[in-house]
């Protein structure tokens, strides 16, 4: 069982991982892009969302692998950004 | 040789009060001490590394609504994707409004969040320092009174006289070796009984704690707000790093590039980003090793404040050695009773 705490450090992880990958000196669509899900899983990790949602949960296990793998395999290439973007978005549900 | 009635069979007394007084209390002591320090490292740390998650949320906040001023517009959130190529700083190119407060960038302040973290932090600072009073608390020096006795008034004199059985005449001035001989002595139990005392103390205080208060809950509670409070201030230093670099990019690759010194502060900017954002990361893992050794410490400090310790090997030759180093001493002390007194 994954616990919030665990989905937040992989979501923190994900953001550190497209931050470390970003280079301010790419294309400006290529940053753009990758900017974008930097800032987007970043808003989500210092969001106050967190507070009010129970601690454990079956739901989040799928959420968190899916963090952890478009983490471990995050490339500069579209099909990538779409996974962190698909996973981004689904763990925005989660804490909606 | 007349010694004082209570030191007729002084190597029965002083044996026995050797062994009585064995050297796990002065392990207990140190271990207590230990977890007074530790928890102390910890308070401090801890205060450290919130002060700065609270400057880091202030900061990427800072770097938000100067980067663009939509992001101030309350509510408001974070585009996926920044619209870049245009020219800096277009209102709206990093920030929308948002439909509503759910996922709303929040440029309040910490501190009140902060606070219950901080309360925590106190009650673990409040349960080392009681710890640390006790170890450290001066009793009177039981030797002391023998001096201020020699001192004093004729009740003093007879007193003395009676209890030590000196027999009738002036009293003995403090350089007389049978009063150095016993001023020793008394020195030596008041240090066994004052140590006796502090363990009694400390296990009376560990008992009144209640059940909330309890190191291993407070820590438990502590690590995981202090996990909440990591992931936050590394989401603040991604949002810093991003936004650096964002603006970087936009001095750098428009159509007409940034002056000298636009462009050299927005690549000074990123590199310093960057490298805060890299350094920050190293607080959390050493704030949780300062927790792992109170946490240690404690536990081994309750485990040898029990009655009848299960003492590791290391402990067990600690306590062997103090013991034989305090015999020593009780048998010079006796030595030094005997030799006075001789002839009295």
């Amino acid at each position: 069982m994954t616990t919030k705490s665990e989905l937040r450090q992989s979501l923190v992880a994900l953001a550190n991982a497209i931050a470390d990958l970003n280079s301010p000196f790419a294309s400006p669509a290529t940053r753009a892009r990758w900017s974008g899900h930097a800032l987007h899983a970043a808003s989500l990790g210092r969001s106050g969302a967190w507070r009010n949602l129970p601690d454990t949960g079956a739901d989040y296990d799928g959420t968190k692998a899916a963090l952890d793998e478009a983490r471990t395999t995050l490339e500069d290439s579209a099909s990538s950004a779409a996974r962190v973007q698909a996973v981004l978005a689904r763990l925005e549900h989660i804490l909606d | 040789m007349h010694l004082p009635i209570a030191l007729k069979t002084p190597a029965t007394v002083l044996a026995a009060l050797a062994l009585a007084s064995c050297g796990v209390n002065t392990l207990r002591l140190e271990y207590a001490d230990l977890v007074g320090q530790k928890g102390e490292a910890v308070a401090t740390s801890t205060r450290s590394f919130l002060d700065v998650v609270r400057t880091t949320r202030e900061g990427a906040n800072v770097e938000l609504v100067a980067a663009d001023a939509a992001c101030g517009r309350s509510p408001a959130q974070l585009r996926d994707p920044p619209l870049f190529g245009r020219r800096a700083p277009a209102v709206g190119w990093l920030c929308r409004p948002a439909p509503n407060k759910k996922f709303a960038i929040d440029l309040d302040p910490l501190q009140d969040d902060l606070e219950p973290t901080l309360t925590a932090v106190q009650a673990l600072a409040d349960y080392s320092d009681a710890l640390t009073d006790i170890v450290n608390s001066k009793p009177a020096d039981p030797s002391k009174a023998v001096n201020d006795a020699l001192a004093t008034a004729e009740a003093a004199q007879s007193a003395f006289v009676a209890v030590f059985k000196l027999g009738k005449g002036p009293l003995p001035a403090a350089s007389d070796p049978r009063v150095k001989a016993i001023t020793d002595f008394i020195g030596f139990l008041g240090e066994l009984q004052v140590e006796a005392d502090k363990v009694k103390a400390l296990r009376k205080f560990l008992a009144e704690q209640p059940e909330e208060a309890a190191p291993t809950r407070l820590i438990a509670e502590l690590r995981s707000e202090l996990d909440e409070w990591e992931a936050s201030r590394a989401s603040d230093q991604v949002i810093m790093e991003t936004i650096s670099g964002d603006l970087l990019n936009g001095v750098i690759n428009r159509a007409r590039p940034g002056k000298p010194q636009e462009r050299r502060e927005a690549m000074t900017a990123y590199y310093s980003r960057h490298s805060a954002r890299l350094a920050s990361a190293r607080i959390y893992p050493a704030l949780t090793g300062v927790l792992d050794a109170f946490e240690k410490a404690d536990g081994n400090m309750r485990r040898v404040m029990r009655e009848h310790p299960n003492l590791n090997d290391k402990e067990r030759a600690k306590v062997a050695e103090i013991n034989r180093t305090r015999l020593i001493r009780a048998l010079d002390n006796l030595t030094a009773l005997v030799t006075a007194f001789r002839g009295v």
